[in-house]
């Protein structure tokens, strides 16, 4: 049906209720206005209506949404449907897979590159300690230790570079520990095997001797050792004093004699000073109750210089810790022996500072599960918030709820026009053409030539896309002999609801959709009749035609339909 | 697309063009609901000097997406605008 110009005035004057002249002044201006813009090259949009512009020589009408989705609102809403569905849920599958493969791939790249590093810093550590240890054993080469120690010093810096990795405090630590472990059990195993060599003492072997003195000239000979050691730093003969056990064996031999000789009386060790005079007597009254606060402060470094081994030493710190803040209250008139302390200092400091990183790590352990604890829960509220919030827009978007501002205005216009058209007094267009269309549906009963004009209400595609569908479809539980469960023809199978069927009708008069099934049935068809229950427009009568397992089946199917049902149909799910 | 120059209301039309008798919300509101009534309804409206508008329906189609899927679009009703031949 064409409305011209006439027609459309006589509406306008009937629905807005101004005079005929004044509505064609109205809209020879509005048609002035338009032309006056689109010669301008500027578009012209009317409030709710659309825009009209000029794009070359062609004038083109955009529609706004609200008009779009009104004029659309039998298939608004409704979505593609895929066809290769089942194709499509193979796929997936090992894109997950390797998803959830990669990703943990990724992860432990991730972790063991900066994880390697820390083992690899840790072996080195290791090998320093062991290094440490092992020239602690012989507590005669001095410079070893304190080339070691200087080691220590030096690797600080790359611990304290290597405390930075935040995932490497724990594998520090435990390198650390086992460091610890390994010294704690070095010194076990030396303070054990200096017990059988204690029992050793009787036996000729000098080399083993050698190696490991009698305790009782231990110190004696550590004093000696740092005294001929400072000697020969200064006559420059480090070759000598650096080289290993074996040299050093040779060096004690050297040594020993006159060790033994300073153990008794000699002038020898009358040259050396009182301070060797004194260290005598201190290790000679190691277990004498009249040592004095001085000699315990002599004692600990001697002992920490003989093996630097002393479970004591390195368990207490505050001992240690006691010693250096002792030292400078104690008796320090002699200078050597504030030589002698020097070196524990820096022993001291470096166990301090290792002790100090330990009690840092241990302290920092168990901050990381407080900081992290609360993210997930954060974001599992957050989550949950979004959640509920996109459920909230989703029913207020599909109309479920009547939400201002998020329920589209097309649905409310289309629903204020459907009660204005259940309104008989009310005398607007909107009344008119659904009325028409009403009508339109009746004679489509009766004239099944026009298809389009028999899709009188809407079907709401609310309610299609949700599940607040109600389908009254009778069916058959039972599949009658000699017809297939999915086809074309026949009678509809309960078991066949799970497939798609074509619409071709969609009514609001149930008795013209009772008519239109009988009339499909006698041909031969497979007729479905579903009620579509619609808040906003009623109920609906769709008339579909078949049971097809896939949309693919429907698709082919449809394409033999009449021509006559084949003008305007969809498929669609059977709900 | 130039600049884009709206309909005007009541108010701003007497400011701006200083006219008596304008077009008013109203005519275009109700222009508005005339058009769509009658295009919903399968009717065509023509307009003197500008010109017609016209109901296209969109049978459901079966395409293939860019993933190389299949699709079946559904069927859509929409309103085209055919410019009036002014010769």
């Amino acid at each position: 049906m064409h409305i011209d110009h006439s027609k459309l005035v006589e509406l306008l004057t009937e629905t807005s209720g101004i005079e005929k002249e004044t509505v064609e002044k109205y809209l020879s201006e509005l048609v002035a206005e338009i032309n006056e813009a689109l010669e301008e090259g500027e578009a012209y949009e009317v409030d709710g209506f659309g825009v009209f512009s000029q794009i070359g020589e062609n004038t083109l009408f955009i529609p706004t949404d609200d008009l779009a989705t009104e004029i659309n609102y039998k298939y608004a809403g409704m979505s593609p449907i895929l066809l290769d569905e089942d194709r499509d849920k193979g796929e997936p599958e090992p894109t997950d897979d390797e998803a959830d493969e990669d990703p943990f791939a990724g992860l432990l790249d991730d972790i063991t590159e900066p994880e390697q590093k820390p083992e690899s810093i840790k072996a080195e550590s290791d090998d320093i300690d062991t290094t440490d240890v092992d020239d602690l054993s012989d507590p005669f080469v001095l410079e070893d230790e304190e080339s070691a120690e200087e080691e220590v010093v030096n690797d600080d810096p790359e611990e304290e570079g290597f405390k930075e990795i935040p995932n490497g405090i724990n594998y520090r630590s435990e390198s650390e520990e086992d460091d610890s472990r390994v010294l704690f059990s070095g010194l076990l195993e030396m303070d054990e095997d200096e017990g059988d060599e204690k029992a050793e003492e009787d036996a000729e072997d000098q080399e083993e001797t050698d190696l490991q003195p009698d305790p009782e000239f231990r110190e004696l000979e550590t004093d000696l050792g740092e005294e001929k050691n400072e000697d020969s730093f200064d006559l420059g003969d480090d070759d000598t004093l650096s080289e290993k056990e074996t040299e050093d064996e040779a060096e004690v031999d050297v040594q020993k004699p006159a060790l033994e000789a300073e153990a008794e009386p000699s002038p020898e060790a009358k040259d050396k000073g009182v301070e060797e005079d004194q260290d005598v007597e201190l290790s000679e009254t190691e277990t004498s109750d009249e040592i004095n606060d001085e000699e315990e402060i002599e004692e600990d470094p001697f002992e920490t210089l003989a093996g630097d081994n002393g479970e004591e030493e390195i368990e207490d710190e505050d001992d240690i810790i006691a010693i250096k803040d002792e030292e400078p209250e104690s008796q320090d008139t002699e200078e050597e022996q504030e030589k002698e302390v020097i070196p524990i200092i820096k022993n001291v400091a470096s166990e301090k500072k290792r002790n100090k990183k330990k009690l840092k790590k241990e302290t920092k352990k168990p901050k990381e599960p407080v900081s992290k604890a609360p993210a997930p829960v954060l974001l599992w509220v957050i989550l949950f918030i979004v959640i509920i919030g996109g459920g909230i827009y989703g029913l207020g978007y599909f109309g479920v709820v009547d939400i201002p501002g998020i329920t589209p205005a097309g649905n409310q216009s289309q629903q204020m026009a459907i009660q204005q058209n259940e309104e008989p007094e009310s005398e607007t267009t909107t009344q008119q053409s659904l009325q028409e269309a009403t009508d339109a549906d009746q004679q489509a009963t009766e004239e099944p030539d026009e298809p389009e004009e028999t899709t009188s209400q809407a079907e709401d595609p609310v309610q299609e896309t949700t599940a607040d569908v109600e389908s009254t479809i009778q069916t058959r539980a039972a599949i009658p002999e000699g017809q297939e469960e999915y086809g074309m023809e026949g009678v509809p199978v309960e078991s066949a609801n799970d497939g798609y069927t074509i619409v071709v009708f969609s009514l609001s008069n149930q008795q013209n959709a009772e008519a239109q099934k009988t009339e499909l049935e006698s041909e031969g068809y497979r007729v479905l009749l579903a009620e579509i229950p619609s808040q906003q427009y009623g109920s609906l009568w769709r008339v579909s035609l078949g049971q097809f397992e896939s949309m693919r089946d429907a698709a082919i199917a449809a394409e033999d339909l009449d021509t006559v049902l084949s003008g305007n149909y969809f498929i669609t799910k059977i709900q | 697309m130039g600049r884009l120059r709206r309909a005007p209301s009541a108010n701003s039309w007497r400011d701006n063009h200083k006219v008596l008798i304008t077009m008013t919300d109203a005519f275009l509101e109700t222009l508005g609901i005339v058009i769509r009534d009658q295009v919903i309804m399968k009717n065509s409206v023509q307009i003197n000097g500008l010109g017609t508008f016209n109901p296209v329906h969109k049978n459901q189609v079966q395409e293939k997406n860019a993933d190389g899927q299949n699709v079946m679009l559904p069927p859509k009703d929409m309103i085209e605008f055919t410019v009036e031949n002014k010769s």
